[in-house]
């Protein structure tokens, strides 16, 4: 990667000198979307009419100075793949799915492939790093995010900002910050103490700058009364002062920005997608002195200094032929391949037989799978559904599909099938970004779609269409669609298998298939907790004007109020099964390492995440009982042993102390967990100290 | 085999539109779907393995490549026929998509969203050629027939078969030829070895095949077709029962008065005595004539009755 923050950082002279040639005009002219609103309108008149004038169908220009060859920023939205085009980029699996994959390694390589995508629309910038963190899994949005846990994340996240600037492209980390909330997202006030703020809500931010992001969205939310666009706290102190953070900030999309002089002074640098409140309004800001020019001369110097480094290396030239080829949809497969979760598998039903009569219920079996409707909505050139999936995977078997909705009939077909499957959860309808009825009619959107969850069941519908006729067919499995956790205890004991299918992406079906028929082994990990009551989880006011966040949320939570979950973080069945045994637990200079052998016990391959926890009982301050702190996946033949090694920096292991606003280590004995979820029977327990 | 009144009002129409009174139609099938209104009297309906007695204003949907059959069982019928193209009702996006819709008005589970009147309406609509004298009647003849395949999908329970069909062309042709050898042979008494052997299958999957498709042995299809002909013998000629046992295929006598009563029971004498009036010319197996007007005036009111 060339894009270092060192290298970025080596421009700063070459910067200041294009800088000391401009006029203030010109400056501020890099300071906002360059949409006009009359382009804005055009573009809005026009997405009534055709799906391929969708929103960000084409790069989003901002700012760009000619006379000294500095194009204009050019963003492209995500991130579940690339949304320019339509009918031509590569669709993968929502991120979501791809948290529970736990491969770095492969995040990376999607986001290498979704950067030449990016060169191929000749954009710039690449705004689908999304890393914020589902406070409560209602969060409509969360699809777009890698699951509940800050360090997960943070790796995660970093992960797709390598990928993505390998080849040269911009990756712009979002939404900054304490934005999970979405229907309420314009209006809602977040307040929560310093150490939920630092150790639950920051350090998966802190990661991906540490990682080299260049490029910062701010959140559309207030945070402690200042919106999160105009907030100096944010944006000048924590971002830039104290991560020193050398790239710019953009604003989130039309209401980012809401005043000239507050956003400006707080360290807002560009305001996205249109001028409104910066361009000519700042200039009259910074004459009349509301707006001090040092202020103007930092913006610019970051816009033009990052931009000017990923722009003078070697960008090749990618056409339209890379978009959506082969690798890339080869890609897309694996990944949902990998994170694809079988939670359930009572009597070993799966992997089925691919013969005999399959019956596949619920209305989601013959949709397109692949997300939202909001600004992350990808355009690929096809869509595999679930029923197309399987009837590929499985030539030989019948396959027939109904969609369930009266349940004489399902249980009728479910009685004389081999297999039934339910294709059950959600789809745009029911979550995702918010297009509430006002903006179908201002914004030219064809529905009002997205929002949170309220509940976090299944539809009543489904819940019925599972209990009536699951216990026709002993052999009965249950997909679950959706961007994150679905509550399952009403109904799992009445069927035999589970699987958590996320938003699968373009391959959906394939993968969903092949892990059904044992084509591929199933190795996906919950990102979440699946707890037994919805009320073990944060309670979140969805339409409201503030909001409280607690330091705990997720299985963090109900381990210290020692809820018991019923499906554990983190874990996820195998065709095969492993065993772990002599661990190990040392500390070696900065770093706290864990390590054991994983024997593959079972009669196939297989893929196993190993995971490593840190636990605080011995703190003298209310910390959780234990956190994710590393995790590797390993892949082993039948009966074939490994060492795995999992090495965590202490820095990890801080604690906020309020007194003196520092990260702080505790000197204390740890506890130290190795194993494949965090469950305490499937973790191996040893001890350090610092 | 049909002799039938055609409607050809649209050149292109994507269906074909007819009325008719059926006596008999043997075991066939076609590609096309089939909407079955019928206007008049009874038929009764064999599709795969369900059998219905239609009635007057009973609605029903043969879907595409079932095997099916009707018989009049002696009652005079008139029935409106719309054979949708096939094509009509694929998914552009996955041809290869088969759907299977469940519309019969005697069917008091599956029953469609909708109702069955709208259909029933706009089928009749397009038998009587609705407001073809004017100009928007093309128009207004496409909208009926795609309005009934909208609420097909929107209002019915319907399943989806995938690319590995539920009645592959192939296996169809080959039933349909193995049904017709029975029902055209049914007087020889070693019919069934005769089919197994002319058609190269087995006496097991020759069972499995019929039971599979129209939901009857071979034993149980070749009897009621001896037993339908026996009936006709009995009530419409003077022939001795010897003679009828015979030419009906059955081995003997005794044999003959014990499948009978068992089927119909009641014996065959008390049959005859009964002198059950029956319609039933095997020779014709045909869709009757019938009086055009009439039709017309059957269907105008399934229309207002909506």
């Amino acid at each position: 990667m060339k894009c270092t923050k060192e290298y970025r950082l080596s421009n700063t002279d070459k910067a200041k000198e294009i800088l000391d040639q401009m006029t203030l005009e010109e400056k501020i002219y890099l300071m906002s979307g360059n949409i006009t609103l009359k382009d804005r309108e055009e573009e809005m008149k026009k997405r009534k009419e055709f799906k391929k004038y969708h929103y960000c169908y084409k790069p989003y220009e901002a700012g760009g100075y000619a006379k000294k060859a500095v194009p204009a920023m050019k963003f492209c939205d995500g991130p579940r793949g690339v949304v320019c085009g339509t009918d031509k980029t590569t669709c993968f699996p929502v991120a979501m799915l791809r948290g529970a994959t736990f491969d770095t390694d492969l995040e990376e390589k999607i986001g290498e492939a979704i950067s030449e995508e990016v060169l191929a629309f000749d954009g710039n910038l690449f705004a689908g790093v999304c890393i914020n963190l589902p406070y409560s899994p209602g969060w409509g949005r969360s699809q777009e995010t890698y699951g509940e846990d800050s360090f997960h994340l943070g790796e995660m996240g970093s992960a797709m900002v390598k990928g993505v600037q390998k080849k040269n492209v911009m990756a712009c980390i979002k939404h900054f910050a304490f934005n999970q909330m979405e229907i309420s997202r314009l209006e809602v006030d977040i307040e929560c103490d310093k150490r939920t703020e630092r150790e639950v809500f920051l350090p998966h931010f802190k990661k991906c700058i540490d990682n080299g992001a260049s490029v910062v969205m701010s959140a559309y939310n207030l945070y402690q009364g200042t919106h999160c666009g105009h907030s100096d706290y944010l944006l000048n102190k924590v971002l830039k002062e104290e991560w020193g953070f050398d790239g710019f900030i953009i604003s989130d999309f039309t209401y980012g920005v809401r005043d000239t002089v507050e956003a400006a002074n707080g360290g807002q640098n560009i305001e996205m997608s249109f001028c409104n409140h910066f361009g000519e309004k700042l200039l009259e800001a910074v004459k009349n002195g509301q707006v001090p020019e040092s202020r103007i001369d930092d913006a610019a110097l970051r816009i033009i200094r990052t931009i000017l480094s990923f722009t003078d290396t070697e960008n090749q030239n990618y056409g339209e032929e890379i978009l959506a080829n082969q690798d890339h949809i080869q890609l897309a497969l694996q990944c949902a391949r990998e994170g694809i979760v079988l939670i359930q598998n009572h009597n070993q039903v799966l992997p089925a037989k691919k013969q005999g009569k399959i019956v596949v219920l619920g209305k989601l079996g013959e949709k397109e799978l692949t997300g939202d409707h909001g600004s992350s909505w990808v355009f690929p050139p096809y869509i595999v559904t679930p029923i197309q999936g399987l009837n590929a995977c499985a030539p030989d078997a019948e396959i027939v599909y109904y969609n369930g909705e009266n349940l004489e009939h399902a249980k009728e077909l479910a009685r004389l099938a081999d297999l039934v499957v339910f294709i059950v959860g959600y789809d745009y309808k029911d979550e995702g970004e918010y297009i509430s009825a006002d903006q179908v009619s201002v914004d030219g959107y064809a529905e009002a779609c997205g929002g949170d969850r309220y509940d976090l069941g299944l539809h009543e519908a489904e819940k019925r269409l599972i209990k009536e006729v699951a216990p026709e067919n002993e052999n009965s499995v249950v997909v679950l669609i959706g961007g994150n956790m679905i509550m399952i205890d009403e109904w799992k004991e009445d069927v035999s298998s589970i699987l958590m299918g996320f938003y699968p992406g373009m391959e959906g079906g394939t993968a969903l298939a092949e892990l059904i028929f044992g084509d591929v082994n199933p190795s996906g990990k919950l990102p979440f907790v699946i707890p037994k009551d919805e009320k073990d989880l944060p309670q979140v006011e969805w339409r409201t004007t503030k909001q409280h966040y607690n330091y705990y949320h997720g299985y963090a939570k109900l381990e210290k109020e020692g809820k018991m979950e019923s499906v554990p973080f983190g874990y996820g069945l195998s065709y095969t099964t492993f065993s772990l045994s002599n661990p190990h637990f040392s500390t070696n200079g900065n770093y706290v390492k864990a390590s054991c052998e994983i024997c593959n016990t079972g009669n196939r391959e297989g893929t196993e995440v190993v995971q490593m926890y840190v636990g605080f009982c011995n703190s003298k301050v209310d910390r959780p009982v234990k956190v994710l702190r590393g995790f590797q996946r390993v892949s082993l033949l039948s009966g074939e042993k490994r060492c795995v090694e999992i090495m965590c920096h202490t820095d990890e292991l801080c604690w906020y102390n309020e007194r003196n606003e520092l990260m702080e280590l505790e000197h204390m004995e740890y506890e130290v967990y190795i194993g494949t979820s965090s469950y305490s029977k499937d973790l191996l327990k040893g001890k350090i100290s610092l | 085999m049909y002799i039938y009144e055609t409607i050809d009002y649209l050149e292109n129409y994507p269906a074909n539109v007819f009325i008719a009174s059926i006596e008999y139609s043997n075991f066939h099938w076609h590609l096309d779907y089939e909407l079955i209104l019928v206007l008049k009297g009874s038929v009764m309906l064999t599709d795969g393995v369900r059998t219905s007695v239609l009635k007057a204003g009973d609605l029903y949907l043969v879907n595409t490549k079932s095997i099916h059959s009707l018989d009049n069982r002696g009652e005079r019928n008139l029935c409106l026929f719309i054979q949708i193209n096939n094509e009509l009702l694929k998914n552009p996006k996955d041809p290869t998509q088969t759907y299977f819709f469940y519309l019969n008005s005697q069917d008091d589970i599956l029953i469609p969203k909708c109702g069955y009147g709208k259909i029933r309406q706009a089928a009749a609509q397009i038998g009587y050629g609705w407001r073809m004298e004017k100009a928007t009647g093309v128009y207004r003849m496409y909208a009926l027939l795609y309005g009934i395949i909208a609420d097909l999908f929107e209002s019915s329970v319907y399943d989806t078969y995938l690319s590995s069909d539920r009645n592959s062309n192939e296996d169809n042709r080959f039933l349909v030829e193995i049904l017709n050898y029975i029902q055209d042979n049914y007087k020889n008494s070693h019919v069934l070895e005769e089919v197994c052997q002319k058609k190269g299958i087995g006496e097991k999957n020759l069972y499995r095949l019929l039971k599979e498709k129209i939901g009857q042995t071979p034993n149980k299809f070749l009897l009621e077709n001896r037993i339908e002909h026996a009936k006709y013998l009995l009530t419409c000629t003077k022939k001795s029962i010897s003679y009828i046992a015979g030419d009906s295929g059955f081995s003997s006598e005794s044999t003959f008065f014990r499948v009978f009563k068992q089927t119909t029971g009641t014996s065959p004498l008390q049959y005859r005595r009964e002198g059950i009036l029956s319609n039933y010319k095997p020779e014709l197996k045909n869709y009757l004539d019938f009086n055009y007007a009439e039709a017309r005036s059957l269907l105008v009111k399934l229309i207002e009755k909506e």
